[in-house]
């Protein structure tokens, strides 16, 4: 059968863009660089751009397009089939994001539906209404939604699904951020909210925290080290260049945050009465109090009228919903690309990727203790994924993988031995050091740190990724005769 | 705004954006003299 591809260079860049723009670019990096002194940041934020998101998504970018194979069948190829398990450890972690991330998406189409259903501006507590919605059955309905939007999406193929849609979703939101960056501009006292974005504090400068921070904002927000970007790299056609085109992702992302970082700050401080930064720091239940309980109420306070209100409103989570869902559809095309890689045929795997996905994203859906769990247990574990990523790279000689994969005939720029001392030392430290931060940093938010009942603990991380990772070493040999068997 | 935060703002706008847009033009011309030599 001929190998599906991406028709041309800018589809499979737009959709890997896709990928890497989420919702957290959106939300969670506003909120960050708030509560981390503006332009203090985003200093450290753009050198990690360089020594964390660029390396390891060229990275990503190069083994998908070697391998054309999903992180199993790289690792395999990379490392040894000794190491599958961590392949297979890495789609896991993507896949149990997917479960929560579907629950994610749902909610952001809800807030988009209640303009008209419910008619969101005119409510008079926002606090109460994300009370009511998170705890009554609509999470899951929407949660159905988002899930069978993205299986439908990958279920019409590399071309017709997935390249179509993000065609579509990611220049439209793209074009939403700056129709919502000019309105911001034009707000009066929107240049406060510039002002303290960009405001340097040197001292912040020496604070670990900031620097951990911005390092984590760029494992989270890029997407890179998850293995979502190899299974896309995977359908590149043979001629495509990797390491300008894995930079131009990373870039782009970090283009993207800074446009919708700008575009909150300068909304919150022109219409907000009170502190504008206690809006944008407030994190709220499992981080949503200033998407879905501030936000909406300061939209109905935007001069205009009630039409101008709703129009921007609708604008606002239009954007977050297409950031979240060609997201989404990337986890789910990862779940889909493994099993296709154990020998199932395209339908088959996803149909099963997408009854596990209604299924097992209940819990998160019903239950945000669950769901709080999950973001804190897979988010952290992404930090290994990135680590075991760079490994493989190791295992399979970072000089040999610079010469012969990344430097090929069709690469637009060669690189040199820094690349390897990158590889070998930098991404390998910077993913120790976040791991062992977070770790250590939930001693000092629980104090039951070991109980792994506690759903922010140290001890429930650990114990559910040893849980997966003695499984996985138990069934190595195994997925290695499956793997081989479909070859 | 503040002098220095004109200064980040530049700083920061100038390497993200600045090297995006520099990495979609590489990109471009390359692609171009690809199409060009067959």
């Amino acid at each position: 059968m001929k190998e599906e591809t991406f028709s041309s260079r800018w589809a499979l860049l737009v959709s890997i863009l896709g990928i890497a723009v989420g919702t957290g670019n959106i939300w969670r990096f506003s909120r960050i660089v708030a509560q981390n002194g503006g332009g203090s940041f985003l200093i450290p934020w753009i050198i990690f751009l360089f020594i964390w998101s660029v390396p390891l998504i060229i990275l990503e970018f190069t083994i998908g397009k070697y391998t054309r194979k999903g992180p199993v069948g790289a690792f395999v190829h990379l490392a040894g089939e000794k190491y599958a398990w961590m392949g297979a450890f890495m789609v896991i972690v993507s896949i149990a994001i997917m479960f929560y991330y579907s629950v994610v998406t749902g909610w952001c189409i809800k807030y988009l539906t209640a303009i008209f259903t419910d008619n969101l501006l005119l409510v008079n507590d926002y606090n109460l209404y994300w009370n009511n919605f998170s705890s009554s059955f609509q999470p899951v309905i929407f949660h159905f939604i988002s899930m069978l939007i993205s299986a439908f999406v990958v279920f019409r193929g590399v071309k017709s699904g997935i390249e179509k849609v993000s065609r579509l979703l990611v220049p439209s939101l793209v074009m939403i951020l700056v129709l919502l960056f000019i309105r911001a501009l034009m707000l009066p006292g929107s240049i406060n909210g510039l002002d303290f974005f960009f405001k340097p504090d040197l001292k912040l400068l020496l604070n670990h925290k900031v620097w951990i921070q911005a390092l984590t904002q760029n494992a989270w927000d890029t997407g890179a080290g998850w293995g979502l970007i190899l299974v896309y790299a995977a359908y590149a056609q043979k001629k495509e260049d990797t390491t300008i085109n894995g930079a131009i992702v990373a870039f782009g992302n970090n283009s993207i945050s800074l446009l919708a970082g700008m575009t909150i700050f300068m909304t919150v401080f022109a219409l907000t009465t009170g502190d504008a930064l206690k809006e944008i720091t407030t994190s709220g239940p499992a981080n949503t109090g200033l998407t879905f309980i501030s936000l909406p109420n300061l939209f109905r306070h935007m001069p205009g009228g009630f039409f101008v209100q709703n129009l921007f409103t609708f604008l606002f989570f239009l954007a977050l919903s297409f950031a979240a869902l060609t997201s989404l559809i990337s986890l789910v095309e990862l779940a889909t690309k493994t099993l296709i890689d154990f020998g199932l045929e395209r339908k088959r795997s996803i149909l099963i990727v997408l009854i596990s996905g209604l299924l097992l994203g209940l819990p998160s859906s019903l239950n945000l203790r669950f769901l709080i769990n999950q973001d804190w247990v897979w988010g952290v574990a992404l930090i290994l994924s990135g680590g075991f990523l760079a490994f493989a790279v190791l295992k399979f000689g970072v000089n040999k993988f610079r010469e012969k994969i990344l430097n090929d005939e069709f690469s637009e720029i060669k690189f040199g031995k820094w690349f390897n001392y990158l590889i070998k030392f930098i991404i390998p430290f910077q993913a120790v050091v976040l791991l062992i931060w977070w770790i250590s940093s939930s001693f000092n938010w629980e104090k039951e740190w070991y109980n792994p009942f506690k759903p922010e603990s140290a001890g429930t991380a650990i114990f559910q990724w040893l849980v997966v990772i003695l499984i996985l070493l138990m069934v190595n040999k195994k997925i290695v005769s499956n793997l081989k068997r479909n070859l | 705004m503040k002098p220095e935060s004109i200064i980040v703002m530049i700083f920061s706008l100038l390497i993200v954006w600045g090297g995006f847009t520099f990495l979609l033009l590489t990109a471009l011309k390359k692609n171009n003299s690809k199409s060009k030599n067959g």
